[in-house]
């Protein structure tokens, strides 16, 4: 026994040797892997994810934690779970990642949650906002950077009772994402007293909106919607063309006035209030300063997914700091990315006991500033949480909004 | 009742587009006996081209003609240096015009990338008019008055003017017109070129409401097929009705029964395809 343990202690001893003596030598980079849309209705939102991550390493030298770091990029269409499914298997078994990241779309993200957690990959979501991740099916390796769906679903819904709306129809992408972010809003204004009048559910990349907004039912005093990409920018230009617009209130989650689009949609988005964790009209030094250096580097305006892809990278960044880049252990890595704070564009965000932000969520009013067309906050919910006031047993106790689903009208 | 008149005029608005796309494909088919796949390419190419020159001239007219104009010359292109080469073989005629899409497909993604592109609209046609309790975009009512004009020029083409006769000789027998001093190849180049210049008018027009964007070549060149299917192939007056019953069944299926939004579309063809398998007015 003696014998081996000097064995053991002699090899740590050369080790360390080794070690000491190549210590001003690099070590191998740590391999990220980002997932993100580049064809279809959602491209924008894939392709300003990404330009927000490499906004972050190009302005951190592409290093954390005193080691390099390299940025692998896969790029899939819009909602599909097998493309990005076999991207991730790409990135992982074939280029070697220690940590995946990006990923647009809920059913994608549902769809690499079973192979990160047999790989024993961590995967930092920067968009899909699945619930279930945070939620019911909540993993040791699934962490956010974004929203879950209905997060900021909650605090609009019961904001939208309380502007003096009692009839509401709902209209959203028919997909698990869609069915989430207009659930949340359904149950609080439910909840409140509200009533539920219609439910309409439009295909991802609708060609067209016109069927489906001539359903629409007049004696609604709101529309509710959950669409997004190149869809929110023809169903909002499409409301004011069929004449709903001033007729009935439109509000919607943030994707419906991205940034990325507001300026194509004009006029037609003038009094549209949305809820979302950010904006880029937030007046706040970080938000500036990342607001800047991103239309500067890319000449375009910033938009949500930028700036969620930003804080992503972010996190990542601070967990590798503080484990001086031991991205090989994973416990600790795990531990550092459980316990992390970063000072992001929107403000401070940490994450809850299932990965999740917690946040501030700001209700937002398109207006026109100076000529061009912002976001501006009205309202704010400090410290947000994705159980809104219940607590996590007692919420994840009711059925999911994707079950939901079609029930809410009466 | 508003409900219904809306989504009439939409469902109309929507069979005129069908239809000029349905129109061109039917008539190399009736000419030709072939299909041409890349037919949903022409769409794509008139709406992005006509997006680039848009945004280079600022004139929606400029735009129409430079779409058109380009996606005509695609269509001799394609005709006289490639087609030609394979006469009367459906086999080697699918797989070139499959190859063609293919191609298109992604020449448009690597020039204009993946997000869907709107087009702006003529600025006299930005507005929506209101009778009554209804609210309709003018844009669409000009997309219904460009589709009864096409079609009555087609109709007083075909039937009226003796390049008509040519190309209704043509189609019924190839070599007898041939006999009786017809040049069924020009005829064929030029029937070709008019197809392609009619889907490319398709995208500029379809480029305001329906958009272009990966992918679209297919949904078109699928939604023409059912129209063909529906009408008859090779007769003109097949696509302008098929047109008409494929928009308002797409659009009120879409409306009434969201959730059967594909198969309102599909089964009236396939009832049709077992019933008539000549469609509506197929003459074979």
């Amino acid at each position: 026994m003696g014998h081996r343990a000097f064995r053991v202690a002699a090899l740590g001893l050369a080790l360390a040797l080794v070690g000491g003596g190549v210590g001003s030598q690099e070590r191998d980079p740590v391999k990220i892997g980002l997932i993100y849309t580049n064809t279809g209705p959602l491209a924008q939102l894939g392709i300003d994810m990404r330009d927000g991550n490499l906004l972050y390493w190009s302005q951190a030298g592409s290093r954390a934690g005193g080691r390099r770091v390299e940025l692998l990029t896969e790029s899939t269409g819009s909602n599909k779970p097998d493309e990005g499914l076999t991207k991730a298997r790409k990135l992982v078994e074939r280029d070697h990642v220690q940590i995946l990241t990006g990923v647009i779309e809920t059913p994608v993200a549902y769809a690499l949650a079973g192979y990160v957690n047999d790989k024993k990959v961590p995967l930092m979501i920067n968009i899909a906002g699945a619930d279930g991740l945070s939620q019911k099916q909540r993993s040791d390796y699934v962490f956010r950077s974004s929203f879950s769906n209905s997060q900021a679903s909650h605090p609009l819904g019961e904001w939208a009772y309380r502007q003096g709306y009692r009839k509401m129809v709902l209209l959203a992408s028919d997909f698990a994402a869609g069915h989430e972010h207009i659930g949340g809003v359904a149950r609080t204004f439910v909840a409140a007293g509200g009533q539920i009048i219609q439910e309409i559910y439009t295909p991802l990349g609708a060609p067209d909106f016109a069927p489906y907004l001539a359903q629409i039912r007049r004696d609604a005093d709101v529309v509710a919607v959950a669409i997004f990409g190149a869809d929110a920018l023809r169903v909002v230009t499409q409301y004011a063309e069929f004449g709903l617009k001033g007729k009935i209130a439109m509000i919607g989650k943030g994707g419906l006035t991205d940034e990325a689009f507001l300026d194509k949609m004009g006029d037609a988005a003038l009094g549209v209030v949305v809820a979302f964790n950010w904006s880029a009209a937030l007046d706040t030094p970080e938000n500036r300063r990342f607001r800047e250096s991103f239309e500067s580097k890319y000449k375009r305006p910033v938009s949500l997914t930028a700036e969620s892809g930003y804080v992503g990278a972010q996190m990542l960044a601070r967990a590798l700091e503080s484990t001086k880049g031991n991205v090989e252990s994973p416990d600790t890595f795990l531990a550092a990315l459980r316990g992390v704070e970063v000072d992001a564009p929107r403000g401070k965000v940490r994450l809850d006991s299932f990965h999740n932000p917690l946040q501030t969520v700001y209700v937002l009013k398109t207006e026109r500033k100076d000529g061009v067309l912002q976001n501006t906050p009205i309202a704010s919910y400090p410290n947000t949480s994705q159980f809104w006031t219940w607590t996590p047993d007692a919420f994840m106790a009711m059925p999911s909004y994707v079950e939901l689903k079609g029930k809410w009208a009466k | 009742m508003t409900f219904w008149v809306t989504q009439a005029l939409n469902g109309i608005s929507f069979g005129m587009l069908l239809f000029l796309l349905a129109a061109g494909l039917s008539l190399i088919y009736g000419l030709m006996r072939m299909l041409n796949l890349a037919h949903g390419s022409y769409y794509i190419l008139g709406g992005y081209v006509g997006l680039a020159a848009v945004r280079v001239t600022g004139s929606f007219v400029l735009a129409a003609v430079a779409a058109t104009a380009t996606v005509t010359l695609v269509g001799i292109v394609m005709e006289r240096f490639f087609l030609r080469r394979f006469p009367e073989q459906e086999l080697p005629q699918a797989l070139l015009t499959f190859g063609f899409l293919l191609i298109f497909a992604d020449l448009s993604l690597w020039l204009w990338g993946g997000t869907p592109q709107t087009l702006p609209k003529p600025e006299i046609f930005e507005r929506s008019i209101r009778i009554g309790a209804i609210v309709f975009p003018t844009y669409r009512l000009f997309v219904i008055a460009i589709g009864l004009v096409v079609g009555l020029g087609l109709w007083w083409l075909q039937e009226g003017t003796r390049l008509g006769a040519m190309i209704r000789a043509g189609v019924d027998d190839a070599e007898m017109a041939r006999a009786t001093g017809v040049n069924v190849g020009l005829l064929s180049t030029a029937v070709f070129a008019f197809g392609a210049f009619l889907a490319g008018l398709g995208g500029i027009i379809g480029g305001p409401f329906v958009g272009v964007y990966p992918g679209a070549d297919f949904e078109i060149l699928e939604m023409a097929l059912v129209v063909v299917i529906i009408g008859g192939l090779g007769s003109l007056k097949g696509a302008f009705v098929g047109g008409l019953v494929v928009g308002l069944l797409d659009n009120f299926g879409k409306a009434l029964f969201p959730e059967l939004a594909l198969f309102t579309v599909f089964a009236p063809m396939a009832v049709i395809l077992a019933l008539r398998p000549t469609g509506l007015f197929g003459a074979r």
